[in-house]
């Protein structure tokens, strides 16, 4: 029994967490982005891997489907926490270790959940046939930016994401990983103005694109006054530009990342995102997306 | 060679595998800019993490590719370190070293495609196609790479490779070759720079739908590749087993083990390029100087 309890604490000593945004949970996110840094704890790009699912900030009920889908994703050992408040986050964080080790539970959730627990979520007149395996249809031909034959897929993004505005969904028409058509399907919430959540923005994106002391740094701005740092602040605008010059974020990015921490100027034109993302890859839609996340300006919705 | 010492060689190469695997993790999470104790002390709570988690699998996956490419990658690290010659000592003693390691790097392009592949699904998917576009843009500076050293020595055998450059290392004279290389191991352990078919903006890419001991593999693979690509280094461009004071082994695992750390500390510090970059740089800046570097060679022997 010693070792084996060995090992259970040293597998929950430090989890992993999936944390995404609910609509308006942005200073809840922050939080617990400073709260996973300051314990030493890693996130992940992928529920797969995940130990911890955490969803910052209050979840609209027509959110709840996605946050299980989400959910259903985790392979377990599982623990969910929602934080509504930033003074949750803190004891929300520190009760997982232990709430990971609750065998008894773990066994009766893996036992009930099943082995297909994603079949409910597919469109209820979905069935497995020829031209549906499971469910899912094939992808159809359509003319590429080229005007060549290529399969099309319709790509969802959001509205709950690692990295990503709460609340936002699109729906990417998309040939291989080129962007062909955005579809906005659900908008965020409008965001919190001001240097935080420039720096915030400037913190995601090099996230995104591995940079991960430029996005530490960031994230320092972010908590305290950057006026009280002007050292940090002029260096990471420095990388900002430099990333933007040979390549590393698309231009238009770091464009729109140093037009919002610039103190000098007052107010940053919105952006008609769909219209930015289209004829993208899907790499650089990430990226463009976390950037103006500040500055969102999404025109249509197709569904209110 | 006897039983036993086949059993010795085999036992030093797995255990030259595993140290070189946490070394590369370790670099990176440092590069990343995580301190010391919690980088050097993540792999084995990684370990014991992933090995208590459970798997799972996607709908309609293609499991047999898909768990299979994902075993693979430890065990094609292990077969490169299998071929470097510790001094006089080498596991897999053949004449055609460097075309076995250059076979080698190719076969992962099978296994990280498949790996992407396997899942049935659209990050991996893309990942692995991203993948393709990288492997393309790397490894023909990879392969010019490999040609400067086997020139030089008149030989494919690593173990000669190695004893050639008693006087003078490659890396001194043929410095754009040892670049090129390193890149290339960059390339296919899908680390730093080229990064982009396990890219955090696509949730991983072609890791994105794995879990518990499947993870574990995969991702202990990747870093143990990039160890192995460093290991492979030493006999081309390092001069082997040569140095003062220390037996031939001791100075090829020094080596290995100082150029891994070099390697995965710039790896985990540099940001990942994006995908419009992975094949144009490689072929429009770095093949033509490798093939320049090849000519120098050349000429040099002449």
């Amino acid at each position: 029994m010693g070792l084996n309890r060995f090992l259970a604490s040293a597998a929950t000593a430090r989890p992993r967490v999936h944390l995404v945004e609910a609509p308006g949970g942005a200073p809840v996110r922050w939080a617990v982005e400073d709260a996973l840094e300051a314990l030493g704890w890693r996130r992940t790009a992928s529920p797969a891997a995940a130990d911890a699912l955490v969803v910052a900030g209050r979840l609209p009920d027509d959110l709840r489907t996605a946050a299980e889908l989400l959910w259903s994703q985790l392979p377990g050992p599982r623990v969910r926490r929602h934080v509504e408040d930033v003074g949750e986050v803190a004891e929300a964080l520190e009760t997982l270790p232990a709430a990971l080790r609750e065998h008894a539970t773990h066994r009766v959730d893996a036992r009930d959940r099943g082995s297909d627990e994603v079949s409910r979520f597919l469109p209820d007149d979905a069935e497995d046939g020829h031209m549906t395996p499971a469910g899912i249809a094939l992808a159809e031909g359509a003319e590429d930016r080229d005007g060549l034959e290529m399969d099309h897929l319709v790509h969802p993004l959001g509205p709950l994401l690692d990295r990503w505005p709460g609340g936002l969904e699109l729906r990417l028409t998309i040939h291989g990983d080129v962007v062909a058509d955005v579809a906005v399907q659900r908008a965020p919430v409008t965001p919190v103005a001001g240097p935080a959540a420039a720096w915030d923005a400037v913190s995601t994106t090099l996230a995104l694109v591995g940079d991960d002391r430029g996005a530490s740094v960031a994230r320092r701005l972010r908590r305290q006054d950057s006026d009280d740092r002007p050292t940090d602040r002029a260096r990471l605008r420095q990388r900002l530009r430099r990333w933007g010059r040979v390549g590393i974020l698309p231009a238009a990015a770091a464009e729109a990342l140093l037009a919002a921490t610039d103190t000098s100027s007052t107010s940053v034109p919105p952006t008609d995102l769909p219209a930015l993302l289209r004829g993208q890859d899907l790499y650089d839609v990430r990226l463009l997306v976390a950037a103006h996340a500040p500055v969102l300006l999404l025109g249509e919705v197709a569904r209110a | 060679m006897p039983e036993a010492s086949v059993l010795l060689g085999a036992t030093g190469v797995l255990a030259a595998v595993l140290t070189l695997t946490w070394v590369t993790a370790t670099g990176t999470a440092m590069g990343a800019g995580r301190g010391l104790a919690l980088a050097a002390t993540g792999p084995w709570f990684e370990t014991a993490r992933l090995l208590r988690q459970r798997r799972r699998t996607t709908l309609r996956a293609d499991v047999l590719l898909w768990r299979l490419s994902g075993w693979s990658l430890l065990p094609l690290a292990v077969l490169l370190v299998a071929l470097v010659p510790w001094g006089p000592h080498v596991l897999v003693p053949t004449e055609l070293g460097v075309v076995w390691a250059n076979a080698l790097d190719v076969v992962v392009w099978a296994a990280v495609w498949l790996l992407g592949w396997g899942a049935n699904a659209v990050a991996g998917l893309v990942g692995g196609y991203r993948f393709l576009a990288l492997a393309l843009g790397y490894e023909l500076p990879l392969m010019f790479a490999l040609v400067a050293p086997a020139m030089a020595a008149s030989s494919l055998d690593l173990a000669v490779i190695a004893d050639a450059q008693s006087d003078l290392w490659f890396v001194v004279w043929m410095p754009v070759a040892f670049l090129a290389y390193l890149v290339g191991v960059l390339g296919f352990a899908l680390h730093g720079p080229l990064a982009a078919p396990v890219g955090d903006e696509m949730a991983g890419g072609v890791l994105a739908e794995l879990s518990g001991p499947d993870l574990l593999v995969a991702r202990a693979g990747r870093h143990a590749l990039l160890g192995a690509g460093a290991a492979v280094a030493v006999p081309l461009f390092l001069g082997g087993g040569s140095g003062p004071w220390l037996p031939d082994p001791v100075w090829v695992a020094v080596k290995a083990i100082v150029l891994t750390a070099l390697l995965s500390y710039a790896a985990g510090r540099l940001p990942r390029l994006r995908v419009p970059l992975l094949l144009g740089p490689a072929w429009v800046v770095l093949l033509p100087l490798v093939v320049l570097q090849d000519l120098v060679v050349g000429v040099v022997l002449l």
